[in-house]
């Protein structure tokens, strides 16, 4: 008797259930939905809450007739993590476009899935097998090592005359790509690296590499390092008196890192970087520098900017009339955009940026300065 | 190459002399409880963090902050150290020993993401304790930075053997550690000596933090590094004894400077830990032996 | 009269069983009371429980006519009561002075005077003063560890087995100190395993049987032959 009345409340539960279900309103009614599954804790944090920061500044200014809501979640430093963000995302927020972590392991973790769901993933995660693996919905708007890398090895051989240079790079994936991309490229202009050098991301201590790097004969440093250890890589090898050029990855273009160094201990070194924002070339990029800086307390560096300007790219197809995820996709792939740091546009695979600046601290300030820009590095614009 | 090697010694032992005073906090509280503290890597990272606020709290231009700040930062991680005891030890003295590693784990955990973010995650930098400037020696140039850390952390580590050694409570402490009961039993209060221990232990990691921020910059995920090396150094040294301890993290720091300019960091990174596992298998004591193997 | 120190129906459990099961007697000043009984009789719970080491499940102890009953194991040697445990159980890594000086109570003066008796008493211990406590020989450290508990001039001395592990020329002199901590005004309770030994210096023989009292006498009445069958034997004698 009590088993046949629990089935026959179970029957009468899943008729709800489904009736409630049809009852729903059409997705596509409510208030377009927008996720940002950023790293805001763990080692990524700084470049995560970046990427938090751009985005949230975007999608509080969105273009007349254009409404968005948006939740942000922490990806922290796991794939596990970034992963059940996702799937909750996907689940309750039916979203249109997902701001997606900078961290290269988690996004590869969450690209299938997003694939299966139709969302754009809108990312400034350099790792390269992104772009790589068939998934049509990675749009990224940082240049990856293929172009920034270009920009940084060309500058330190072209402008800077290296004839000897040694790299000294992070053991993690960002420092092996990078690695191997700047050798492609010096070999392609005629150069080879005197000493390749793996930094684990908890050595502080720079001393040996840099007696390694002299006793090679190098005439310069070629740096793909996170944030402290370039900042540690650049003040310890001037207190050695290197007396060689460094040309470091985009860390140091981070306000955060150059903080860290005292200004003549920069002096004469530069940076690869998408954009500077606190070295704000033109009125629109002191606004937006103003503006972050303002609402956020903090300077806003390239990943932010590069963040607000793919959100902002997502506004845009939303004002065109896209609705849906797999429309938002198919915009983001189809078009131009021009935003703050460069003019964006799809290489077929979801690489969007295809520019990289040069910048150089002249040792009075630790705001730098564009030297030099290379536009449309690979061709694809 | 004489110049070089006293360069990368002088060096290592600048690093070195922050790792022996993690190791010699972290064994410390080996000793007086047994426990294990898993969150002494944060509580060098905070004591970095500490130097940064208090320095931010100096009027421009003042001489030597991390002199200035160095007793403000020695009190606040005492403090902490309290603290810790109090949260993650004295709740669970009587529960299995692997309790307290979890609660440790726990509560570094805790403070490593309290201070992300408070103070944010990025690195900072610690105030210096002298200015800038070098003095040649032997015909390597060594910096005064350099030199001051290996003075205060020298001076940190003989005012502790002073207090173990040559104070009446440094001894009731020595008491408390290898027999409680009987300590207990000549009158000695085994809170205060807990206490004291862990504040102590804490104002040592607050001492290499600062130490450590100016050079080598703090960031809110450094703890694990310093957690690791203090672990070593302890089980290099022989588990307990305290002076083992400190000059096995001075020994580590040397080697791996020395092998990484030779060679490369990950094979010095390698060589380290192939040792250990030697050294566990060969001579488990330690290098010095256990405290634990002398009975009366 | 009080005496100095009373036991009243003292019981003691463990996990495993009753260890001292209505436990009475009493100790005078100036008296040695010697408590023997085989392997896990209750020698050293009894000890144990005397110096605040473990709880009572019943009973009460008196330290002239105070009770102490409830007091902390930390706060009995201001009772007055001083421990030499089983297996002495020194500070491996302190020196001979080490120790001294941190079981030593009162102010600097005070305890340069404590040393000063303990040396008189302990002139052995005046040679190997700086002398780690794990580098001295057995007979040393036994003595040590006697003056760990009486420096600071307690008015109970409990000794849990002194004699273990001793050889015969130095437990001469080992009972010979014990006698003289009773002749000094202390009252002495000796868990003992060396029977005749004991007898020797005690006034009085107290055999433990399971936990129980089964001989309460004086010591001259007995010998060790009347100790080892009320060891085992379902009789009992109290006078």
């Amino acid at each position: 008797m009590p088993l046949t009345f629990v089935r026959s409340l179970m029957t009468l539960g899943a008729a709800v259930a489904v009736l409630a279900g049809a009852v729903q309103p059409a997705r596509a009614a409510d208030p377009l939905a927008v996720s940002v599954l950023v790293p805001i804790t763990g080692f990524l944090a700084l470049e995560g809450t970046a990427q938090r920061n751009g985005a949230l500044l975007a999608l509080d200014n969105p273009p007349d007739g254009v409404t968005v809501t948006y939740d942000v979640a922490d990806t922290a430093t796991s794939p596990e993590v970034a992963v059940t963000a996702l799937r909750r995302a996907l689940d309750r927020q039916n979203p249109v476009a997902i701001a997606a972590p900078i961290f290269g392991t988690q996004m590869l973790a969450m690209a299938p899935i997003a694939d299966r769901a139709d969302v754009p993933l809108i990312t400034v995660s350099g790792t390269a097998k992104l772009t790589e693996l068939g998934h049509d919905v990675v749009f990224r708007f940082f240049p990856t090592d293929a172009v920034v890398k270009v920009a940084q090895a060309r500058y330190a051989v072209e402008e800077l005359g290296m004839e000897k240079p040694a790299i000294l790079y992070q053991t993690t994936a960002y420092g092996q790509s990078g690695r191997a991309e700047l050798v492609r490229v010096l070999a392609g202009l005629g150069v080879e690296p005197v000493l390749e050098e793996a930094i684990d991301p908890g050595i502080k201590d720079f001393v040996p590499a840099l007696e390694r790097v002299a006793a090679a004969g190098a005439d310069g440093l070629l740096l793909q390092l996170h944030s402290g250890p370039t900042a540690l890589a650049v003040r310890q090898a001037h207190e050695r008196g290197f007396e060689g050029r460094i040309v470091a990855g985009s860390a140091l273009h981070q306000p955060t890192t150059a903080a860290l160094v005292e200004p003549a201990a920069l002096a004469g070194v530069c940076a690869e970087s998408a954009s500077s924002p606190v070295s704000e070339s033109s009125p629109e990029l002191a606004a937006f520098a103003e503006a972050y800086r303002t609402r956020f307390e903090v300077e806003p560096d390239a990943f932010a900017l590069a963040q607000y300007d793919g959100m902002n790219m997502v506004l845009a197809a939303l004002a065109d009339g896209a609705r849906t995820g797999p429309e938002v996709k198919d915009w983001l792939a189809g078009h131009r955009y021009q935003g703050l740091a460069m003019e964006y546009v799809s290489d077929g695979t979801g690489n969007m940026a295809h520019d990289a600046i040069i910048l150089c601290f002249d040792g009075r300030s630790r705001v730098p300065a564009v030297k030099k820009r290379y536009d449309n590095v690979n061709g694809i614009r | 190459m004489v110049e070089t090697s006293l360069q990368l010694l002088a060096t290592a032992l600048a690093l070195g002399s922050a790792y022996a005073l993690t190791a010699l906090g972290f064994v410390l509280i080996i000793n007086a409880v047994g426990a294990v503290n898993f969150a002494h890597g944060d509580l060098v990272m905070a004591g970095g963090f500490a130097a940064v606020a208090l320095a931010i709290l100096l009027p421009e231009g003042v001489p030597l902050p991390g002199f200035v700040v160095l007793p403000g930062v020695l009190l606040v991680m005492a403090i902490a150290g309290l603290a810790l005891a109090g949260v993650a030890y004295v709740p669970l003295r009587r529960a299995p020993p692997v309790s307290v590693f979890i609660s440790t784990i726990a509560v570094g955990l805790i403070l490593q993401h309290a201070i992300a973010l408070g103070a944010g995650p990025q690195p900072r930098v610690g105030p210096a304790l002298v200015g800038g400037g070098m003095v040649e020696l032997l015909g390597a140039a060594l910096s005064y930075q350099q030199l001051a850390t290996i003075a205060v952390a020298g001076v940190l580590c003989a005012a502790v053997h002073i207090l173990l050694h040559r104070t009446r409570f440094g001894r009731r402490l020595r008491a408390a550690a290898q027999d409680p009961e009987m300590a207990r039993a000549c009158g000695i209060d085994l809170r205060i000596t807990v206490g004291a221990t862990f504040a102590l232990a804490g104002a040592l990691a607050g001492g290499a933090g600062l130490l450590l921020s100016h050079q080598y910059f703090v960031t809110p995920t450094d703890g694990a590094t310093f957690m690791l090396k203090a672990y070593i150094a302890v089980v290099v040294g022989g588990w307990g004894r305290i002076w083992g301890a400190a000059l096995a993290a001075l020994f580590i720091a040397v080697f791996e400077v020395l092998v990484a300019a030779a060679v490369s960091y990950l094979v010095a990174e390698a060589l380290l830990y192939l040792g250990v596992l030697a050294l566990l298998m060969l001579r488990p004591q330690g290098l010095f032996g256990e405290a634990e193997g002398r009975r009366a | 009269m009080t005496q100095r120190l009373e036991l009243d129906g003292v019981t003691v459990t463990h996990a495993e069983g009753v260890a001292v099961d209505q436990a009475s007697f009493s100790c005078a000043s100036g008296e040695v009371v010697a408590v023997m009984g085989a392997n896990g009789a209750g020698k050293s719970s009894l000890i144990r429980a005397l110096a605040g080491a473990e709880p009572l499940s019943s009973g009460a102890i008196r330290v002239d006519g105070q009770d102490v009953t409830g007091m902390r194991l930390e706060q009995r040697v201001r009772a007055g009561i001083g421990w030499c445990p089983e297996g002495r159980r020194l500070f491996a890594g302190l020196t001979v002075a080490e120790t001294l000086d941190v079981a030593a109570t009162g102010g600097a003066a005070e305890r340069a005077a404590a040393f000063e008796r303990i040396f008189t008493l302990f002139p052995v211990l005046k040679e190997r003063r700086d002398a780690t406590a794990w580098t001295l020989s057995g007979g040393q450290q036994q003595m040590l560890a006697i003056a760990r508990a009486v420096i600071s001039e307690p008015r109970v001395v409990l000794l849990d087995e002194p004699s273990i592990g001793l050889a015969p020329v130095v437990l001469d002199d080992v009972f010979a100190t014990i006698r003289r901590l009773a002749e000094s005004g202390a009252a002495v309770v000796l868990a003992e395993q060396a029977v005749p030994r004991a007898l020797a210096i005690a006034d009085r023989a107290i055999v433990l049987r399971r936990g129980v009292i089964v001989l309460d006498v004086p010591a001259e009445r007995i010998d060790a032959g009347v100790v080892a069958s009320a060891m085992l034997d379902a009789g009992s004698e109290r006078a």
